[in-house]
């Protein structure tokens, strides 16, 4: 299953990323995880957590408008929520 | 010793129980799946447990502080190593895979400060029946068999 084109599970990434992202104690625990040196993708996040950061900030309704605009610079909004990291339940601390 | 997978209905209440009893503010959630079929037998006194059992349970919230509990129970958490299995979240829009009006059809229950809506057994079968897998089968003959579906 899809929601624009982007498969469910990774959408939930997005969704629930965007809600819990508000809370900023929370964002800061969600930061600490994807930055710890035990998190398999720790590195590439580094690398794309101003993207990351972007989506997470953005409107529910501004999906259409934000792929548009990464699309200009050769990216895409599929590409961006696939750079969201997973939370590893063992150290989400 | 704890159950490995999740076979009973009372095993997603009293998960609920937990979760409304924690929440310090409202909070909404939907229940999908095969997790809120067996939600539905416990309501009805239905012990009958699921067979291909499931690992996870599907919510669906607009609550953050339901999806900060939500996530405690992510796989690979200290959830799923006490309970044998965990909370998997979905995004609102696999709520559109019900048929039309599922609303007024589902169930409400306020336990604690969350309320809880349980589409009724046919809409939830429903998006299993158009998937068709043999565990879809099996899950829909059991809620026939059990008496959740005429």
């Amino acid at each position: 299953m899809f929601v624009n084109g982007i498969h469910l599970e990774e959408y939930a990434r997005l969704e629930y990323g965007r809600l819990l992202w508000r809370v900023p104690a929370y964002r800061e625990r969600l930061l600490r995880h994807w930055h710890d040196p035990r998190h398999p993708h720790a590195e590439r996040f580094a690398e794309r957590e101003v993207e990351v950061a972007r989506i997470l900030e953005s409107p529910k309704d501004s999906d259409a408008a934000l792929d548009a605009e990464l699309r200009q610079r050769n990216l895409s909004l599929r590409a961006v929520i696939k750079e969201i990291p997973s939370v590893f339940g063992s150290f989400f601390e | 010793m704890p159950r490995r997978e999740l076979k009973s209905g009372k095993q997603v209440a009293d998960w609920l129980a937990e979760l409304g009893a924690q929440l310090k503010s409202p909070g909404n959630l939907t229940l999908i799946g095969s997790a809120a079929l067996l939600w539905h037998a416990n309501e009805r006194g239905i012990g009958s447990e699921l067979p291909e059992a499931s690992m996870d349970v599907d919510p669906v919230t607009d609550s953050d502080e339901v999806a900060m509990h939500c996530y405690e129970a992510l796989i690979g958490s200290e959830f799923e190593r006490t309970h044998g299995w965990h909370v998997n979240l979905m995004p609102e829009t696999v709520l559109n895979e019900l048929p039309a009006g599922w609303q007024s059809r589902a169930t409400q229950r306020q336990i604690g400060k969350l309320n809880l809506f349980v589409p009724a057994p046919e809409d939830l079968l429903a998006p299993k029946l158009k998937r068709n897998e043999p565990r879809d089968r099996v899950h829909a003959e059991w809620a026939k068999r059990v008496g959740l579906i005429g």
